[in-house]
């Protein structure tokens, strides 16, 4: 074997993937009876406030979700908090209140971000929980009663649900279904180690008192949901999340968008953990493992994403070599695929395919214990392709726009 | 209540140590499988030597017209254990001592299918080209060796009647040695066309310019 950078990355990628997915596979195979959703021993009061802005296209099948909810109607109460929209939203809102008086309340305020909404809503209901539901998200029946259950443990702040893509058709959608499913499967992981430092935006439930106690959500962020997060963390508390409770999101379905969405997250992500960089001080699983295991995978891939662009370029830049010495046509010709099995994989392949088996059965696991019911099988292959480079890009484009200081709007 | 924060330290080691396990197995199994490739590229050159001593005694044994018309065989399968060397030298590396014995018995090979087909043509009058380029693989040593493969392989796939037969010339081995000295090579790249030595880089149109003009 040749210990070339080629070989020593190749080692050190394999090694780290091979290691994180034994291990999370291992924690949530011998937790398996913490899988299943505590029985609430009581109803507390809830509040779902969904801030909208500009949604007049999903916001009603939002909020038919909310209505159909299995949870008891006196301790249930729908707020919804138009930030300023300009589109029809606040009349499709209007007409909900208006039929479920009681039940759902709509308020209208000067546009002021995602984050000044909830706090909107927040200081105006006396509920014990908070659950923030974005406009374009949509609740399974069971979701709420999956939930509070948690609350039982007063350690325990806020509660995030299996967030999941909406009917995930079509090339972009389908690889973030994979990426979501994932995410399924690390946030179940996370919480068995208190760890979870994300509580996305839709339906992620909170104690009203840790508002009251630490402060609202952070107005000026980009990801105010990573923030509270980790001001949780922060403060001694815990995270708990329910797999099986079911929430689905729109997701950006063209290049762009999402590419726009990657770059507020990541940014968001760092800058939030900057300020809370103390956490990495914290000797438990969140500041000796979870947190630094994240910024190592993002190295990672930034490295060898950043290699297989180079190799790529080596091949580009061998082909015009071929044009200029040949002439275009002839160079073309040359041109052939080999797919003699001999040429076919090296050292690294039984370790490199092992990474591979365990990536899909760790999908598969969160397949099966979030009750999903879509055939994975060809997106997994979609996802294995494209996604490495796909997050590698996404980071690299972040990083570039942190070091430049380019602004991200929300 | 669970205190789901504290470090298990079990849970990391378990996970560790069977890493540790699956990674090292991994990587001596694919060493295996690399090793299997070389001895496959082994038996392939000691086959290949029997074929070409074979067509040899066939061509001096027979009495009568020993020249057919097609022109002798075995030159695709001698550029095909080529590729799979050099693919084999990029895996495991250019001192690998298994690719290097390889890498000396496919010049030998190469050598004596020359040495075939140059009196088959001299006594058939056959219409065939025999290049012999020297190159060396270090880039330091030579820097447009990559592009004088290209042009060759491009010729030889271009015209039926072109044999390459490609050394490095930092094998330790004497017949190249000699061959070396018989054509006064002192520089990478040389080509030498049907006996006529060209040193350094040869450009497509000078090459095909002797081809056709010969």
């Amino acid at each position: 074997m040749i210990w070339n950078f080629e070989t020593i990355l190749l080692c050190i990628v394999c090694f780290f993937g091979l290691y994180s997915s034994l291990f999370f596979l291992f924690l949530i195979l011998d937790n398996k009876e913490r899988l299943d959703d505590p029985k609430p021993k009581r109803f507390p009061s809830v509040t779902t406030i969904v801030p909208a802005y500009n949604e007049e296209r999903t916001i009603a099948k939002t909020l038919r979700s909310l209505l159909k909810l299995d949870y008891p109607r006196n301790k249930l109460k729908i707020f919804v908090v138009d930030d300023g929209s300009t589109d029809r939203t606040y009349e499709i809102a209007k007409r909900f209140e208006n039929a479920n008086r009681g039940l759902v309340k709509v308020f209208k305020k000067q546009n002021g971000g995602k984050a000044s909404a909830l706090n909107y809503g927040i200081k105006r209901t006396k509920s014990e929980l908070i659950v923030s539901l974005d406009a374009d998200s949509f609740v399974s029946r069971d979701a709420l009663k999956r939930m509070v259950g948690y609350f039982d443990d007063p350690t325990v702040m806020a509660v995030t649900p299996a967030l999941k893509v909406y009917k995930p058709k079509g090339f972009w959608r389908r690889i973030q279904a994979m990426e979501y499913l994932l995410g399924v499967f690390l946030r179940k992981a996370f919480a068995l180690l208190g760890s979870i430092h994300v509580t996305p935006g839709p339906f992620s439930a909170y104690r009203r008192k840790f508002f009251e106690r630490y402060g609202y959500y952070d107005e000026g962020n980009l990801t105010e949901d990573i923030e509270v997060a980790l001001r949780i963390q922060a403060k001694g508390y815990d995270i708990e999340n329910s797999i099986k409770a079911e929430v689905f999101t729109v997701a950006p379905n063209r290049f762009l968008p999402l590419l726009r969405q990657r770059l507020r997250w990541y940014t968001g992500f760092i800058v939030n953990l900057l300020r809370h960089r103390s956490l990495f001080k914290q000797r438990n699983n969140l500041g000796l493992f979870v947190l630094p295991t994240s910024l190592i995978s993002v190295g990672l891939v930034l490295v060898t994403a950043g290699f297989s662009c180079y190799i790529l370029a080596k091949s580009i830049a061998h082909l015009f070599r071929s044009i200029k010495l040949l002439g275009f046509l002839d160079a073309i010709k040359m041109l052939k695929l080999n797919l003699n099995p001999f040429y076919f994989g090296n050292e690294f392949i039984i370790v490199t395919a092992s990474c591979f088996v365990l990536g899909f059965l760790i999908i598969y696991s969160a397949k099966l214990f979030s009750r999903e019911r879509s055939k994975i099988k060809y997106s997994y292959l979609l996802y294995v392709l494209i996604y490495y480079y796909l997050f590698g890009f996404w980071w690299f484009w972040t990083l570039i726009n942190k070091l430049f200081g380019r602004q991200i709007k929300w | 209540m669970v205190d789901r924060k504290k470090v298990i330290l079990r849970r990391y080691l378990v996970a560790l140590v069977l890493t540790i396990l699956i990674f090292l197995i991994g990587v001596m199994l694919g060493g295996g499988i690399a090793n299997i490739k070389i001895g496959k590229l082994a038996k392939l050159e000691r086959e290949m030597k029997t074929r070409i001593m074979d067509l040899e005694l066939q061509f001096l044994l027979a009495e009568e017209q020993p020249c057919s018309s097609e022109l002798p065989g075995l030159a695709e399968e001698l550029y095909q254990i080529g590729g799979k060397l050099n693919y084999m030298e990029r895996q495991k590396g250019m001192d690998d001592p298994g690719v290097l014995e390889l890498k000396k018995y496919y010049s030998l090979l190469q050598i004596r299918h020359w040495l075939f087909l140059k009196m088959v043509k001299e006594r058939c009058k056959k219409d065939l080209h025999l290049i012999l380029y020297f190159y060396s693989n270090e880039p330091k040593k030579c820097d447009r060796c990559g592009d004088q493969g290209i042009i060759l392989s491009y010729l030889r796939k271009k015209y039926p009647n072109v044999r390459v037969y490609s050394f490095d010339v930092g094998l330790d081995s004497g017949a190249i040695k000699t061959l070396m000295k018989n054509f006064n090579i002192e520089v990478v790249p040389t080509v030498v066309v049907d006996g006529k030595v060209l040193h350094g880089f040869q450009k497509k149109e000078e090459l095909e310019r002797l081809l056709q003009g010969s």
